[in-house]
């Protein structure tokens, strides 16, 4: 006890130095790998910078960094507003409760889902979660009707006028079909990705939606939230993941 | 599952965050007060035209200023003077208090005390040349 309060003062800088290293690492893993180096990087060049120009009393190069460092928080959460966005949607996000009744819409969907992935016919469906995924849609037509397996299945036969684009599911209603998505920009993804799983990707790095895709070519159903794909999902793999991923709350 | 995150990357980013991590905790605890004590040389300053110092050389003074830690780091590396204005003087043996010194010291750190607190000196006219 003696100890603890003759290092008072000690121990209350390690709390400060281990909650700061806590807190910078925790959202520089919101970041992806390389970006967050860079910038890690640079923010500790410009701290060693105004600790430089604070030592030897440069006051104008201790304005520039000081400029610097206080825009920078300002400037990271313009440039990663959809990291940010995703990562409090992540947090606001509550864990699935047990027990859950399997949701018609979510049945609806697996069901319609294997039926187009058994005829190869490509499909791109989007379930809308806790940010609206409105402002990155283009064209489309507006639907609003209950989500059933053969209004998707008829959606996305050939034939179809509106077959070329996805169908959107808001609130456990189908509300919009033929909607383009934005395309992903990340280099990192496979170069052997078609369009449809490139739109998918795209507006799941931007939203926190859940995409399902199936594939034209081989049939396969894959899932993509958050940027992450997960391929090759049997209907009731398919169905086990979205009760996971979609909360009951998100489908009325 | 895409955009997976190299182990490289991964380690690289958890030293870069504990390194900003200690810089920014450095420089926040490099700003907080502190004293210290300097040796500074005490040069008499505006001697009036016509006098001159014959006492012994003044030497130098030991001051205690405060301020923020990094200011007082700057200020250890460096060394102080005392301008002592001897402006108003007359000829004769006279004290002058160390207070009224010029340190030239940065507009953030603070005398506290200089020891000794006055110097005597023995001005005398100067001969004409």
């Amino acid at each position: 006890m003696t100890f603890l309060l003759q290092n008072i003062s000690v121990l209350r800088d390690l709390l400060d130095l281990l909650l700061t290293a806590l807190i910078i690492a925790r959202l520089s893993r919101l970041l992806k790998g390389v970006l967050a180096l860079r910038i890690l990087a640079v923010l500790s060049a410009l701290v060693v910078g105004h600790l430089l120009a604070r030592l030897l009393s440069l006051q104008t190069v201790r304005l520039i960094f000081d400029t610097f460092l206080a825009s920078s928080v300002v400037v990271l959460a313009v440039i990663f507003q959809t990291d940010i966005r995703r990562a409090f949607a992540a947090l606001t996000r509550n864990r699935p409760e047990k027990g859950v009744e399997m949701s018609d819409v979510i049945d609806e969907l697996v069901f319609a889902v294997g039926g187009l992935s058994q005829k190869r016919i490509g499909a791109l469906i989007v379930i809308e979660r806790s940010i609206q995924v409105d402002n990155y849609l283009a064209v489309g037509t507006e639907i609003d009707a209950k989500v059933t397996s053969e209004l998707i299945s008829s959606i996305f036969l050939p034939y179809s006028p509106i077959h070329d684009g996805a169908v959107i599911i808001q609130h456990g209603k189908l509300t919009r079909a033929g909607c383009f998505l934005p395309l992903t920009q990340n280099l990192e993804v496979s170069k052997s990705l078609g369009t449809r799983h490139r739109a998918a990707m795209g507006l799941s790095e931007l939203a926190d939606a859940v995409v399902i895709v199936v594939s034209e070519e081989t049939g396969t159903v894959s899932v993509m939230v958050g940027g992450k794909k997960t391929d090759n999902l049997e209907p009731p793999a398919l169905g086990k993941l979205l009760r996971r991923l979609v909360e009951q709350r998100w489908l009325k | 599952m895409t955009g997976v995150k190299h182990p490289d990357q991964s380690a690289g980013v958890t030293l870069l965050s504990l390194l900003l991590a200690g810089l920014l905790w450095f420089s926040v605890a490099l700003e907080r007060p502190s004293e210290v004590q300097i040796q500074a040389q005490v040069v008499p300053e505006h001697l009036p035209s016509g006098l001159q110092v014959v006492s012994a050389a003044p030497g130098s003074v030991e001051v205690t200023v405060s301020g923020p830690r990094i200011l007082l780091i700057g200020l250890s590396l460096s060394r102080g003077s005392c301008g002592l204005d001897l402006t108003g003087a007359a000829a004769g043996p006279a004290s002058f208090s160390t207070n009224d010194c010029s340190f030239g010291l940065n507009r953030e750190l603070k005398v506290v005390r200089v020891h000794p607190a006055a110097i005597s000196l023995t001005l005398v006219k100067a001969a004409p040349r």
